[in-house]
C-alpha cells in the first residue's frame, strides 16, 4: 500500500512549508530513517525521513513549493509493490491562508502510533518498557533502522527537546581577510527574509531620547525582590518589554499583520527579543507579555535565552511574535534603525544607554539617556500614530511605575 | 637534442594511456574487498577492482581455505584411525601428504576461479597489477599503464605477515604459513611461534599428520583473547595431544647449524634460559597493513601502528579514500573484513553506517572447535552489573555421544536484569557452526527467552545451544 510522504507540522503555528531539496529522485529506493527531503518554515530548516523502507514513486510537491502542513509531499511503496498513478487520490494542493492546520489535515496511511508496526529489538522493548519510554519517538538505527538497545539509552539519556537551528560548520576557513565561507543555511533564510522586507514593506523612521534615571531607579528597587523570589536578576530588556506591551495595548496597530487588504490585529502580545548567536540572528517569541507580571517575563526571557545559547529553542519558541525588540544596549552604539521582521508591523531598535548632557528646567545637567529607534510599516500605522507610540514608550520608560496603572 | 626527444615522449604517453572512469575502484581482491564490489555493482555503481595476484586474498590463495582444507583431511584420517568400530591394520594405513596437497591447491584454484567468475559475471572490472596512488581519485595499474579515475577508493589490501625478533624467513628451516602450506616432505619436529588461532591451528596439522609440535609464546596462557575457562580446556586439550605448551617464553638466538639442517633455539623462560632443537620453526608473524606499492605518502596518508587509519564510516583522513579488512587492523579475520566491505558500500550509497565490531565471532577449527562473540565473563564483570552465567556440557548431549565428541562446554554470558546475552563462549564439536546461532541472536538483540522460544531439532548439535540457554534462564531465576 502506497505511503505518504507529508509536510510535518513542526510547531503549534506552522501552517505551511516549503521543499527547498528533494533528497532522492523518483524511483529511487530508500531505507526507513534515510533523508528524502528537506523542508524550510520561515524559521528553520528540517530534514524530512523516509518513513518506511521502499521506493519513492512520485513527487507531488517539487523543489521551490510550498504545502500546508499534513499535506502529501511524496508518496513511497514498499519494495515489491506496485504503484498505480490513475488510481491515486491526490487531495487539491491546500493554498488558502487562514484554514486551521486540521482542515487541511487529510487521511494518512501509515499510522505510526501503532507500537507492533515499530520495529525493535526484543532487548531494548523491555529496556523502554522498564523505562516507560514511548517507542514510537525513538529513532532506530540498527539494520533496517531497527530501534536497538543503544537508540532506546541514548534516547534516555537525551534531552527532550527539539534541536534547532543545527549549527552548519563553515566550510573553507576562519572568516578573515580573503577567506570564502559557504553560506549557511541560516543566513541563507535571515538574507531572504529581510531582503524581502526592506523590499516589500516601506519602512518609516522615529527617534527619540529616554531619560533613563527612571528606569535605572525602578530596576534598583526591584532588584532584590525579584531575584530573591524567582532566582533571576531583572534586567533592562524586561523593562523594556513590559513597557513595550503597556505602550502596544494603548496603540494596537502596532500589534497587527497586513494580510493582502485586510489588517489584522492579534489578541495576544508576543514579543520577539532579537538575539545573535553564533549561526547568526534568532529571535525567540516572548508570549502574551501584556498578561504577565514582571516577575514572569523575568522567569519567561531567563528561560528562554537560556535555550538559545543551548540551542534546545523549539519551533514554537521562534514563531508567533507580533512586535520585536532589538536591543544593542552593551555595544557603544548611540543609534541605530533596523529592518521589519515581517509579517510585524514594527520594530524597537534600543542603543546604549550612557551619561549625556542634556537641559533640565534651563540648565545643563548629566544624565543617563538612551536613543530609540523606531521602524514601523507605513501601509498600518501613519507618522502621527508612529510617534504618538514612541512618545508612550518613552513616557512609561522615563517613568515605569506608569506600568502599575494599566 | 636528447632532452627534446625525451620530453618529446613524455608529452605523448597520456594520450595512449587509456583512462577509464568508476564510481568506485576497489584495491585488493580479498574478502573485503570481492564483497564490497559485489555489494557496490549490486547498488548500480561502476566498479574497478585492482588485483596484484589472484582474487582471494590471503584468507583464500594462503590463509584459511588451504589451512582448513589442510585441517580436515589430517583430522579425518584421525578420526578413521580412532573408530574402533572399524577394524583396520595400523601398520597400512597411512595419509598422503602429496594427496592432500594436491586436494587443498584444487580446492584453492576451485573457489578463486568461482569468486572471479560471480565478480566478472555481476559485472566488475577486474584490473590485475599493482595499484599506485597518482592522486586521491587516480589510480595507476602496474604494469598494464592503465589509469584508473574513481570517485571513491577503498583500499582493501589486507596485512602482510612479518616476523617477529629474532626471526628471519629462510623458507629452509624458518618457514613462513606459506612455506608449511606447501611442503614437500613431514619435519620430524616443529616449534611454533605465537599464540594466536594461525599458531594453533598449524600445531593441529602438525600435529595430526605426525610431526612432534611446540608452542612458543610469550603470553602467560594459551589463547589469551577467549574466556579464560575455555582458554584454561583449550590447554588441557594441548596436553592431552602431547603438543608441548611453552609460555612466557622468548626466543633469543636462533642457531640453524645443527646435525641434518636442525634448529636450535635459545629461550628466555621464567626458570632461566633453556634450549630447544627442532627440524623446523614455523613463524605465523605479526599482520601489518600490505600498504608497499600503494604510494600513500603521495596522497598524505600515514600509517598507524602498522594500519591505516579510519573513522566510523571507514573513511581514511584523506577525502574520498576508504580502508577495510586487515588493512585497517582490529580483529584480523576474513568475515570482519567482509563486514566493513558491506559496510563501506552502503555509506558510499548514502547511508550513515554504525560497525559493531563488538559482535565478530573468532573461530579456531582444531579439534576439538573454539568459537566465541561477545564479551568474556571477565570483561562483563567490569563493564555490566549482575551477570551470570550459563553451561551445556556436550557430554551430555545426544548427538556429540553419537559422533564421539563429546568433550567440551557451551557457556553463556548474561546479564541478568533483563536476560541480555553478553557473551557466548565455546569449545567443542560443531563451535564455529553453533556460534552463528549465538551471532544471529546477539545481532537482533534477543535475550534469553527469545532465544529460548524457537525450536531447535533434536538430536542434533544446535539444540545444545537451547540447553545452554535453558541452564541460563534457571541461574537467572535464582
Amino acid at each position: 500500500m502506497p505511503v505518504n510522504v507529508l509536510m510535518p507540522k513542526l510547531g503549534m503555528t506552522m501552517k505551511e512549508g516549503k521543499v527547498v531539496k528533494w533528497h532522492c529522485k523518483e524511483g529511487q529506493q530508500v531505507e526507513e530513517g534515510d533523508i528524502v527531503a528537506e523542508i524550510e518554515t520561515e524559521k528553520i530548516t528540517y530534514q524530512i525521513e523516509a518513513p518506511i523502507s521502499g521506493i519513492l514513486v512520485k513527487i507531488l510537491i517539487g523543489e521551490g513549493n510550498v504545502a500546508p502542513v499534513g499535506q502529501p509531499i511524496g508518496i513511497m511503496i514498499k519494495e515489491g509493490e506496485t504503484f498505480d498513478e490513475s488510481a491515486m487520490i491526490v487531495p487539491p494542493p491546500e493554498v488558502s491562508v487562514g484554514i486551521a492546520p486540521s482542515e487541511t489535515r487529510i487521511e494518512v496511511s501509515s499510522p505510526p502510533s501503532d507500537q507492533t508496526e515499530i520495529r525493535i529489538t526484543p532487548i531494548a522493548r523491555k529496556i523502554a518498557k522498564e523505562k516507560g519510554l514511548d517507542i514510537s519517538k525513538i529513532k532506530g538505527t540498527g539494520p533496517g533502522g531497527r530501534i536497538t538497545r543503544e537508540d532506546v539509552l541514548a534516547f534516555a539519556e537525551a534531552p527532550k527537546e527539539v534541536k534547532v537551528p543545527e549549527k552548519e560548520p563553515i566550510r573553507e576557513g576562519v572568516v578573515g581577510l580573503g577567506a570564502m565561507m559557504q553560506v549557511t543555511r541560516m543566513r541563507e533564510i535571515i538574507g531572504e527574509r529581510l531582503t524581502a522586507s526592506s523590499r516589500d514593506v516601506p519602512h518609516v523612521y522615529f527617534a527619540c531620547e529616554v531619560d533613563g534615571s527612571g528606569m535605572i531607579g525602578f530596576r534598583n528597587k526591584f532588584m532584590e525582590i525579584v531575584e530573591s523570589t524567582v532566582g533571576v536578576r531583572l534586567s533592562f530588556n524586561d523593562i523594556l518589554l513590559k513597557a513595550v506591551a503597556t505602550a502596544i495595548e494603548k496603540y494596537p496597530l502596532f500589534n497587527a499583520m497586513i494580510e493582502g487588504k485586510t489588517v489584522k490585529i492579534h489578541k495576544e502580545i508576543n514579543i520577539g527579543l532579537a538575539v545573535s548567536i553564533e549561526e547568526g540572528l534568532i529571535v525567540p517569541v516572548i508570549r502574551r507579555v501584556n498578561e504577565k507580571t514582571l516577575r514572569q517575563i523575568v522567569v519567561d526571557r531567563e528561560n528562554i535565552l537560556n535555550r538559545a545559547k543551548t540551542k534546545k529553542l523549539t519551533l514554537d519558541d521562534l514563531t508567533g511574535g507580533t512586535f520585536t525588540v532589538s536591543n544593542l544596549g552593551q555595544f557603544n552604539i548611540d543609534f541605530f534603525t533596523s529592518i521589519i521582521n515581517p509579517p510585524e508591523t514594527a520594530i524597537l531598535s534600543v542603543a546604549k544607554m550612557k551619561e549625556r548632557p542634556v537641559v533640565v528646567d534651563g540648565a545643563v545637567a548629566i544624565r543617563p539617556t538612551l536613543n530609540l529607534g523606531l521602524s514601523a510599516d507605513h501601509r498600518v500605522v501613519d507618522g502621527a500614530m508612529a510617534a504618538g507610540f514612541l512618545q508612550e514608550l518613552q513616557k512609561i520608560l522615563e517613568d515605569p511605575y506608569l506600568m502599575c496603572l494599566v | 637534442m636528447l632532452g627534446l626527444k625525451h620530453s618529446r615522449r613524455g608529452l605523448k604517453e597520456p594520450m595512449t594511456e587509456k583512462r577509464e572512469t568508476y564510481d568506485v575502484t576497489i584495491i585488493g581482491g580479498g574478502p573485503g574487498g570481492y564483497t564490497a564490489a559485489l555489494e557496490a555493482t549490486g547498488k548500480g555503481m561502476k566498479v574497478a577492482l585492482i588485483e596484484k595476484e589472484r582474487v582471494g586474498g590471503t584468507c583464500l590463495n594462503r590463509g584459511c581455505i588451504p589451512t582448513q582444507c589442510l585441517l580436515h583431511d589430517v583430522m579425518a584420517y584421525a578420526s578413521f584411525m580412532g573408530y574402533e568400530f572399524i577394524e583396520k591394520d595400523r601398520q597400512s594405513i597411512k595419509v598422503s601428504l602429496e594427496k592432500i596437497m594436491e586436494r587443498k591447491n584444487q580446492v584453492v584454484d576451485l573457489l578463486v576461479g568461482g569468486t572471479e567468475k560471480t565478480l566478472l559475471g555481476q559485472g566488475v572490472s577486474i584490473f590485475h597489477g599493482e595499484g599506485t596512488f597518482q592522486d586521491p581519485q587516480t589510480i595507476a595499474v602496474e604494469p598494464s599503464k592503465r589509469v584508473i579515475q574513481s570517485k571513491s577508493i577503498v583500499i582493501a589490501v589486507g596485512a602482510f605477515s612479518n616476523p617477529e625478533s629474532p626471526f628471519e624467513i629462510d623458507h629452509q628451516s624458518i618457514w613462513d604459513t606459506t612455506d608449511a602450506l606447501n611442503m614437500k616432505s613431514l619435519p620430524e619436529s616443529i616449534a611454533i611461534i605465537g599464540n594466536e588461532h594461525r599458531v594453533m591451528t598449524f600445531a593441529d596439522i602438525f600435529h595430526y599428520l605426525g610431526s612432534r609440535v611446540s608452542i612458543i609464546t610469550q603470553e602467560d596462557r594459551v589463547l589469551p583473547d577467549q574466556d579464560r575457562e575455555i582458554s584454561s580446556r583449550y590447554r588441557k586439550v594441548l596436553k592431552e595431544k602431547n603438543i608441548s605448551l611453552l609460555t612466557q617464553t622468548r626466543v633469543t638466538h636462533v642457531d640453524k647449524g645443527g646435525d641434518g639442517g636442525s634448529v636450535e633455539l635459545k629461550m628466555e623462560t621464567k626458570k632461566g634460559i633453556q634450549s630447544l632443537t627442532v627440524s623446523k620453526v614455523l613463524v605465523p608473524g605479526e599482520r601489518q597493513a600490505n600498504v608497499k606499492g600503494l604510494n600513500l605518502e603521495k596522497i598524505g596518508l600515514p600509517l598507524k601502528n602498522g594500519s591505516i587509519p579510519v573513522d566510523n564510516q571507514m573513511m581514511t583522513p584523506v577525502r574520498n579514500v576508504y580502508a577495510i579488512g586487515d588493512a585497517i587492523g582490529g580483529k584480523y579475520a576474513a568475515h570482519k573484513a567482509m563486514v566493513d566491505g558491506s559496510g563501506v558500500v552502503r555509506h558510499l550509497s548514502g547511508e550513515t553506517i554504525r560497525m559493531n565490531y563488538n559482535l565478530v565471532p573468532i573461530c579456531l577449527y582444531t579439534s576439538p572447535e573454539v568459537a566465541s562473540i561477545g564479551l568474556t565473563q571477565e570483561e562483563a564483570e567490569q563493564r555490566r552489573q549482575d551477570v551470570e552465567v550459563g553451561y551445556f556440557p556436550f557430554a551430555a548431549g545426544a548427538k556429540p555421544v553419537i559422533f564421539g565428541q563429546a568433550e567440551g562446554i557451551i557457556k553463556v554470558v548474561f546479564e541478568k536484569k533483563y536476560g541480555e546475552v553478553l557473551g557466548v563462549h565455546m569449545i567443542g564439536p560443531q563451535a564455529t557452526e553453533l556460534i552463528a546461532i549465538a551471532s544471529m541472536g546477539m545481532g537482533n538483540e534477543l535475550s534469553l527467552d527469545e532465544m529460548k522460544e524457537i525450536i531447535y531439532p533434536h538430536p542434533s548439535f544446535s539444540e545444545n545451544f537451547l540447553e545452554a540457554i535453558n541452564d541460563s534462564l534457571r541461574m537467572m531465576k535464582r
